[in-house]
């Protein structure tokens, strides 16, 4: 992979004391540091179907690992955000109609 | 138990009905207030604005009879069919407005949040922070900067939100949730 704007992701990972387990794909890997985490790579103007997104989720649930966002900037500066699917139960506190 | 309709939301001039469908779901807002509390309502006489997904709720319901000014019925159809036409992406925002008001959930409009709903368990003014829903066309893809912007919407400091979208292929309500890593 000679992605230099994906490389940015896995040396600030490797930096945080991450240690990068497997790649699943071309923005997919396993990083572990205590505990395993499915990361994606999403690069900042490069948009991926709602689908895309789900699948990687279900990934992640079928790995039990939470699934991190690693959002790259254009040049190449990276925040981490946890995404999952929420499936909302019905509200307790809803009052009666 | 009507509302009338007049533009886009729907006023309630009828006191006890005004009371009635705020203390049920905290539906509409008091002209002239915010964030009234469930056991101040009795105090409060004044009209109930609806917006129109709400309008359009509770008449589905039969909770409502939504009547233009000269007291004609404007059936629900009618209050969609408006609302697509003004509204961008009315059906789709309809539906997910639904959906968490189906599962019992208080949606209220997240203009404030620079959201399109924020959502409650229990109530504005009780619930310490909303569940701050995002919309997603569904026609778009998700960019990094949705998700980033998302996380600025919010005052919390665990930067969480929630994107909520329709899926094309099935047309399930699918929903999201966001919350800033700190790894």
């Amino acid at each position: 992979m000679s992605d230099v704007l994906f490389e940015q992701v896995t040396r600030d990972l490797r930096s945080k004391g991450f240690k990068i387990l497997e790649k699943l794909g071309d923005r997919m890997f396993v990083a572990e540091k205590k505990e395993k985490y499915l990361f994606y790579v999403m690069v900042e103007g490069v948009e991926v179907t709602t689908q895309t997104l789900l699948s990687v989720i279900n990934m992640g649930e079928t790995l039990s690992m939470d699934t991190v966002l690693a959002l790259v900037s254009n040049d190449g500066t990276v925040t981490y955000y946890f995404v999952r699917r929420i499936r909302l139960p019905r509200n307790v506190y809803a009052q009666g109609v | 138990m009507s509302g009338v309709l007049r533009g886009l939301a729907v006023v309630v001039q009828d006191v006890e009905l005004a009371r009635a469908l705020y203390r049920e779901g905290f539906y509409g807002r008091f002209l002239g207030y915010d964030k009234v509390k469930r056991d101040e309502v009795d105090k409060v006489s004044a009209p109930l604005i609806l917006a129109l997904y709400e309008a359009l709720y509770l008449a589905e319901r039969g909770r409502i009879k939504v009547v233009a000014e000269d007291g004609a019925e404007i059936p629900p159809e009618k209050l969609a069919e408006l609302g697509r036409g003004m509204i961008r992406n009315f059906d789709d925002v309809y539906k997910i407005y639904k959906y968490f008001r189906d599962l019992g959930y208080v949606v209220k409009s997240g203009l404030k949040f620079g959201a399109l709903f924020s959502v409650y368990e229990k109530g504005p003014g009780i619930d310490h922070a909303p569940m701050v829903v995002v919309f997603l066309e569904p026609d778009r893809g998700i960019s990094a900067t949705d998700i980033t912007r998302g996380g600025r919407l919010g005052h919390s400091v665990k930067k969480t939100f929630t994107l909520a979208t329709v899926l094309r292929q099935t047309g399930e309500v699918v929903l999201l949730g966001f919350s800033w890593a700190k790894l």
